[in-house]
């Protein structure tokens, strides 16, 4: 007689390795997770590795000590793992879900089709595989192509989705000059796709999501531009704002652009949201115009913004905070829950080497034996709280998303 | 109607003063406001002056926290490397230490490391990070026709890179299309023996920059190559001599065994005929000794007083003869190891008494003095008792024999971490110092006068000396000529 143990509550391992060899990185981190683990049969593991991980042998190694379980993840230049962050290695995340709570992955490939959101729609299809008549709660996904590059898919996805369902996205590639990550669905490894779970049934989740820039100095009308180029900002050419400001010529802006555009990026206010919508420069027009990230339309206000390390610890505690909101509703005992963050590449420039001091903060706000996995992707995807784009998503290159998952 | 007239036209003036009280008012107050709206644009501009400064200060702490950072980045990687490869004194070996993490820290993804070839006048690859073997063989014919070149950057122990290369934008492009990189470093490796070469690092990124603290980074790794590639081949050198070395001390060694091994065959083969040649020398001194016995005791008739004075002193011979024999024959036993020590309580105050007793008659004869001195808790010892009653007659008797008449011999023993010691002194003639050494060699006898007029074989001291030796004892003398000797001698107590 088989005896089929059934868990009423949640079951979570987290496996850190920091060992050079994927084989034994991965062997090391099942045998971590398994260990913190009561029952030894997990329904889904999520795997963020460093690009020197990424191998099919290694995904083929851990469905062979697993066992076929589905698999999520993807690669980045920084991962995270409860409290650290580390450059190199790979963590791995093993959950068992409880009863009457359910779960889908899914993949896509060729991402940045232009004009075909039916890959996004694809996923969302299958996403949703099983799940239709059940309490669908939110999903988040795993992106190494481009962020511009992928509007037609993020359209197609939320189209299935519904435009109000919570998702979160993280978006591992930076685009042109910077190393290509991968997407890990299973046993093989993709380029150019899309990998997202979304989960369902009695569950509680909950979401967060800050960046922790602050306005400095008067605001700035946009007096000429188009989607996402400023032309001029108060009737003069955009990049005189940052001549004026940092005391810097176009030169010394060009040659330190990416850092300058990251630390101050310009902002817009947002009708009830705490933080101001972020966008950074990424190239500088002949006329002397700014390519922004994102669109910043005519006729809005703009403000130059600052990050210090101080602010962005005090957003990700927040943020942290902001998830528990969702989570008051679970059970306080024979409960547990994990988190998954995605705490954006940009803000690495503002903590250098006190990176830790955010997971820090996050551990305390979500409770020290919350496990915590995450990457560091150049943009993420998180839902919008203004009341006018309620269950709107916006795309950032500053934020720290958390998704708490508890049961 | 004139009276309404007036009145309307007093309100009409009236209104009309209101309206203008109002309106002076009302432009007042909007003087005020406008004043109270330039006074906020003031502080709005104010503070925005006060944000820009604090923008700015905000970028130069970040970018000099950068330089510190990566400053700091490369000081740990530098250590790292240094930590490697001076852990390995094997050539090849030192570069394969260097690995991409460090060059990485470094702020570098690709490095290549060449040293010159001095025979077949070429540069030899000992390093490659980052490069497919495609884009190697390229590189290879590129290096080797601009060989010169980097004779001469080594030559001069310049530094090359993006930063300070004086050349056109041509060369510049197609340096970075072959070597696939946006930035470089070119350095010397210089190391005091041996190859001298160049250490090449670059990077693909597109928004950096080499800067003076980059160049003086890979100077060090180049620098820290070229000290242990020296340290190598010092090592190498070092080792071989040591090698030499050992071998020669090997040859030398098994010399050194095969000659003691003949000088104990010979010295074995000495002992051996002494032993033989006394043996048969003694058989017929007895027979002699018998008969000169048997003619002396009458047996044969009484001898005539002349014949009878001759065979005494023939008697005499003979005894001493025999004695000789005797020696040679113990000293040999000695050396050969035939004979063991027969170790009893031996009690040197009661010896002193016998001793004495076998000499009182000798020293009255010679008109010396002799003395006793045996310290209570130097009295008892564990040793041969035969032995070492050899050892005090043998020096007494030659104490006896050079000291002159009216002379004093003394026998002191006492106790010593080592073991008891005993000197016995005399007032006699001394010993030349160059004699010292040698007065316990066998059959060596001092040359003088007064060794010619005593008899004297040569093996007394020689037999003393192998005693004491056989006890684990040492002895030695001090002797001043006019002055007297004193020998000494310690044994180890055994209690």
């Amino acid at each position: 007689m088989d005896i089929v143990l059934y868990t009423y509550f949640m079951d979570i391992g987290v496996g850190l390795s920091l060992q050079k060899n994927p084989i034994l990185a991965i062997k090391e981190a099942i045998s971590i997770a398994k260990e913190q683990m009561i029952i030894k049969k997990p329904d889904f593991g999520i795997l963020f590795t460093s690009l020197e991980l990424s191998c099919s042998s290694l995904l083929r190694a851990l469905n062979e000590y697993l066992g076929n379980i589905p698999v999520i993840g993807g690669s980045s230049s920084t991962i995270l793992c409860n409290k650290s962050f580390h450059k190199e290695g790979l963590v791995l995340m093993l959950v068992k879900l409880p009863a009457e709570s359910l779960f889908n992955i899914a993949n896509a490939k060729n991402i940045n089709l232009a004009g075909n959101p039916g890959i996004g729609k694809e996923m969302g299809i299958k996403l949703l595989n099983g799940l239709y008549n059940k309490n669908k709660l939110a999903s988040f996904f795993i992106l190494d192509t481009p962020v511009n590059e992928t509007s037609e898919f993020i359209f197609g996805l939320r189209e299935k989705l519904g435009m109000g369902f919570p998702l979160l996205g993280a978006f591992t590639s930076g685009g042109a000059g910077l190393p290509n990550n991968y997407i890990y669905f299973n046993n093989d490894l993709f380029r150019n796709a899309s990998a997202g779970i979304l989960f369902a049934g009695k569950l509680h989740y909950g979401s967060g999501c800050r960046h922790g820039w602050k306005p400095l100095g008067k605001s700035h009308l946009i007096t000429a531009g188009e989607n996402n180029i400023i032309a001029e900002i108060d009737d003069m050419p955009a990049v005189k704002i940052y001549e004026d400001y940092l005391n810097c010529d176009l030169n010394e802006l060009k040659n330190n652009l990416r850092q300058i555009s990251t630390l101050y990026p310009f902002g817009i206010q947002q009708k009830n949201e705490p933080e101001y919508l972020l966008r950074n420069v990424i190239a500088i027009e002949p006329g002397g115009g700014l390519r922004i990230q994102g669109n910043l339309p005519k006729n809005k206000l703009v403000r130059l913004m600052i990050g210090t390390k101080e602010t962005c610890i005090e957003a990700a505690k927040e943020a942290a905070e902001q998830t528990k909101i969702g989570l008051s509703g679970m059970a306080k005992t024979k409960t547990k829950k994990f988190a998954i963050v995605f705490s954006s590449m940009a803000r690495q420039l503002v903590y250098k080497k006190s990176l830790d001091q955010e997971l820090a903060a996050v551990n305390e706000a979500l409770g020290a034996n919350t496990p915590v996995i995450g990457l560091c992707p150049y943009s993420g995807l998180s839902p919008s709280r203004e009341i006018n784009y309620q269950g709107e998503v916006f795309f950032s290159n500053y934020n720290i998303s958390i998704l708490t998952i508890g049961g | 109607m004139g009276l309404i007239n007036y009145i309307f036209a007093f309100l009409g003036l009236t209104v009309i003063i209101l309206l203008g009280v109002a309106l002076i008012f009302r432009l007042e107050k909007e003087a005020a406001l406008k004043a109270e709206l330039e006074k906020v644009k003031k502080s709005v501009d104010e503070m925005d002056e006060q944000a820009k400064l604090i923008l700015r200060t905000d970028l130069e702490l970040n970018k000099a926290q950068e330089e510190l950072d990566k400053k700091m980045t490369s000081i740990y990687a530098l250590q790292e490397i240094s930590r490697a490869i001076s852990n390995t004194l094997e050539e090849d070996k030192i570069f394969k230490s260097i690995d991409s993490y460090h060059l990485k820290d470094l702020g570098f993804e690709k490095a290549l490391a060449f040293l010159w070839d001095e025979k077949d006048k070429k540069f030899a690859l000992h390093l490659n990070i980052g490069y497919m073997d495609n884009e190697l063989e390229k590189i290879l014919t590129f290096v080797e026709t601009n060989k010169d070149s980097y004779l001469e950057l080594i030559h001069n122990e310049h530094v090359n890179s993006l930063r300070s290369m004086p050349v056109g934008i041509e060369k510049k492009e197609a340096l970075n299309r072959l070597f696939k990189i946006t930035f470089y470093i070119i350095c010397p490796i210089m190391p005091k023996e041996g190859k001298k070469g160049f250490l090449f690092v670059g990077t693909e990124k597109e928004n950096v920059s080499i800067t003076e603290g980059d160049e003086e980074s890979i100077t060090i790794l180049a620098n820290q190559i070229g000290q242990s590639l020296e340290n190598a081949r010092l090592f190498e050198k070092s080792w071989k001599a040591q090698q030499e070395l050992g071998r020669r001390v090997e040859e030398r060694t098994q010399e050194l065994s095969r000659a003691l091994e003949e000088l104990n065959i010979i010295n074995k083969r000495e002992s051996d005929f002494v032993s033989s040649v006394s043996h048969e020398l003694r058989t017929p001194l007895t027979s002699v000794k018998g008969y000169a016995a048997l003619l002396l005791s009458g047996k044969f008739g009484e001898l005539p007083e002349e014949a009878r004075k001759r065979i005494e002193k023939l008697n005499r011979h003979t005894d001493e003869l025999v004695q000789f024999i005797n020696d040679l024959l113990d000293i040999s036993r000695l050396e050969s190891g035939k004979v063991t020590m027969q170790p009893a309580e031996c009690d040197l105050k009661k010896m002193s008494e016998e001793i004495l007793d076998m000499f009182v008659i000798l020293m009255k004869e010679k008109q010396l003095e002799i003395s006793f001195k045996i310290d209570d808790d130097a009295r008892l010892l564990q040793a041969d008792n035969n032995q070492i009653k050899r050892v005090f007659i043998n020096i007494i008797n030659n104490a006896l024999k050079f000291t002159p008449p009216g002379g004093k011999i003394s026998v002191e023993s006492h106790k010593t971490p080592e073991g008891i010691k005993v000197d016995i002194s005399d007032t006699g003639y001394g010993i030349p110092e160059e004699a010292l050494e040698k007065i316990f060699q066998e059959f060596y006898r001092v040359d003088n006068n007064i060794n010619q007029q005593i008899k004297g074989t040569g093996l007394g001291l020689t037999l003393v000396k192998n005693i004491i030796e056989a006890h684990k004892g040492k002895i030695w003398v001090k002797s001043k000529v006019g002055a007297g000797s004193t020998f000494s001698f310690i044994l180890p107590q055994n209690i």
